[in-house]
């Protein structure tokens, strides 16, 4: 048999391996083992099994993932977000929908501080859902767009997801950081534009909120958000200046982020435990499947089943709109199924070389692949924010609800996953300005 | 937290097997804690005295960094939080269900037993040779942190095979929590 051969038949165990529930860290490094075996033999298949997993973990820049998760979870379980939401919602009522615009400013505050959507759904939905139940807002818009503001967490940085893809596509994490407050802001907008015609078309949807505030009242509120601007100040000012990498920006913020929280009274050990608990459990999950993705990388290379793979698709496709709109929808359905990470670790081995070979910046394909991944956690049936926002709903609004309430917020991003597409120098350009 | 996770009907051996998981996370959080701290500490002493705290990278990577990742690998499990895709799980027979409950515990106690297997001796190899890194002129004996790695390892085939025994003899616990549970 072929090494080719053997490769494919591989990724085929793979696929089935990840359909049926093996968690995909321990099928990547399985499968990946046995094809090494099969290709080069026992001495080069225990080599590479005693040598990736020590190796992958081992590494200084690989070290802010925990860091930043950490600060994340300190800043959610302090409930450092309340003022940030509080002080919008004053300052944005008297907008149509005020009250779902703030939330989305919040969400956008919020991820300047937290990697990932799961981490800024959840604050926010714990504070800005009973709000909005309070004055009268159709349940349905309010979860959905609690549900999708969580999705800045993950493009406004710090990013999980941009840090592991920088590492392993191997551009600087920085300029993936700085493509991402574009698209980031693109996105935010969006949301609140869509929130405000809706409103504006649909006054039912969200009932004015009748209250007196006064200038003194916003005033006041805006020294609740100190907190957090301090934070976000620390963490990306001490970057901007030169005080520290940002590698080690997530460390200073997740100790910032616990002094702040201590100096406000609003952590508890157990928070503090809690927090920590959170963060490792995410780091070691996210870490196995990054071992597996290494080992699956050394695989392909052997077997030339990526290569195959690589020139199928570019022989297949001679327009690259056309290659970049089969990933796009690649990913999309991907999403609805597996979670952002996992799905970017175990493609990446084999979709990098096509997008590289097929001329894009990867770059701007980092910061696309981010949106692409975040839609995927609003879709159904397994959008994981949506699921959040059902624990913090409870019985108010069923699945089905959130998902309808998400559907137009849908279209909006896949119309901005359109102009990203057709304008690239909306990445490009801010990320220019860094060099 | 820990004390909620003893689940009714674990006793003896099994229970053993609870305890030695959080104790592993125990060591794993006060790694977290250390790492954000001996980094910071390492961004003031450069900004303040103009130097870096000797081996910050070495101890970070080799130190931290594998033990946050590697030691919480059975409590990971046991809150059923490695990431794993889930969506028709629920359209399947329950017969399917059962085989893909099996498939994933064998899966797992395969791979981690190679795992373990290959992290062990590499880990032996390591301690025979002293193996260090050398940082700014200090040397740094790194081959205990390649301890961390089979230790995790291990006890995840531990929970596991004990987590297949139960299912084998019916007894998993009710309460297991679903897969796909990630917090990301």
């Amino acid at each position: 048999m072929s090494n080719l051969e053997i490769g494919l038949i591989c990724i085929g165990v793979l696929v089935f391996l990840v359909a049926n529930r093996v968690p995909i860290g321990f099928a990547l490094i399985g499968v990946s083992f046995v094809g090494i075996y099969w290709i080069s033999g026992p001495r080069a298949a225990w080599g590479t099994i005693s040598l990736v997993p020590q190796t992958f973990a081992a590494t200084w820049t690989l070290s802010s993932i925990p860091m930043f998760l950490m600060m994340g979870y300190v800043s959610y379980r302090a409930g450092l977000t309340r003022g940030l939401f509080k002080c919008a919602r004053l300052w944005l009522s008297a907008l149509p929908g005020g009250l779902a615009v703030a939330s989305v400013f919040g969400a956008a505050g919020f991820a300047a501080v937290a990697g990932s959507s799961i981490a800024c759904s959840a604050a926010m939905g714990r504070i800005a859902f009973p709000e909005m139940v309070k004055y009268n807002y159709d349940p349905k818009l309010a979860a959905g767009t609690l549900a999708v503001a969580g999705t800045l967490g993950a493009l406004i940085p710090p990013s999980i997801l941009m840090i592991l893809y920088g590492i392993i596509a191997q551009v600087p994490i920085a300029s993936l950081f700085v493509g991402g407050i574009s698209v980031g802001l693109i996105t935010a907008l969006g949301y609140i534009g869509l929130i405000i015609v809706r409103v504006k078309l649909k006054p039912e949807l969200a009932p004015a909120v009748n209250e007196e505030i006064t200038w003194g009242m916003r005033f006041r509120a805006l020294r609740e958000t100190i907190p957090i601007l301090v934070l976000v100040l620390g963490v990306f000012g001490g970057l901007l200046a030169g005080f520290f990498t940002p590698t080690e920006a997530g460390a200073v913020g997740s100790v910032l982020s616990i002094l702040i929280s201590i100096a406000s009274r609003s952590l508890s050990f157990e928070d503090l435990w809690e927090a920590a608990v959170e963060t490792l459990t995410t780091t070691s999950g996210l870490f196995i499947i990054g071992c597996g993705a290494a080992l699956l990388i050394r695989f392909l290379a052997l077997s030339g089943s990526g290569e195959f793979i690589t020139n199928l698709v570019i022989g297949f496709g001679s327009d690259p709109i056309f290659l970049i709109l089969g990933i796009a929808v690649i990913y999309l359905v991907l999403g609805m199924f597996l979670e952002p990470i996992g799905a970017m670790l175990l493609t990446l081995p084999i979709v990098l070389p096509i997008v590289e070979t097929a001329g894009f910046n990867l770059i701007w394909f980092g910061v696309f692949l981010t949106k692409l991944l975040e839609i995927g956690m609003i879709s159904p049936p397994m959008g994981m924010n949506v699921f959040v926002i059902k624990g913090v709903v409870g019985d108010k609004v069923s699945l089905g609800g959130i998902f309808q309430g998400i559907l137009w917020f849908l279209m909006i991003d896949l119309v901005i996953g359109s102009i990203l597409v057709a304008f690239p120098e909306l990445v490009l350009i801010p990320v220019s300005w860094l060099n | 937290m820990i004390k909620n996770n003893l689940r009714p009907g674990s006793i003896g051996l099994w229970a053993a097997v609870d305890k030695i998981v959080d104790l592993l996370m125990v060591a794993a959080v006060i790694a977290v804690l250390l790492m954000m701290s001996h980094v910071t500490a390492d961004v003031i002493s450069r900004l303040i005295l103009g130097r870096s705290l000797p081996g910050t990278i070495v101890i970070v990577s080799e130190y931290y960094m594998v033990a946050c990742a590697f030691l919480p690998l059975a409590y990971t499990e046991r809150l059923g939080q490695h990431i794993s895709m889930d969506a028709i799980s629920g359209l399947l027979p329950r017969r399917w269900g059962q085989f893909q409950v099996a498939c994933g515990h064998l899966v797992t106690l395969v791979v981690f037993s190679l795992l373990t297997y290959s992290a062990w001796l590499t880990a032996l190899k390591k301690y025979k040779l002293g193996a260090f890194d050398m940082e700014s002129g200090l040397r740094l004996y790194v081959w205990p942190s390649y301890w961390l790695l089979p230790v995790g390892c291990g006890v995840l085939c531990l929970f596991v095979a004990m987590r297949f025994l139960q299912f084998l003899i019916g007894r998993l616990p009710e309460n297991e929590p679903l897969r796909g549970d990630s917090q990301l």
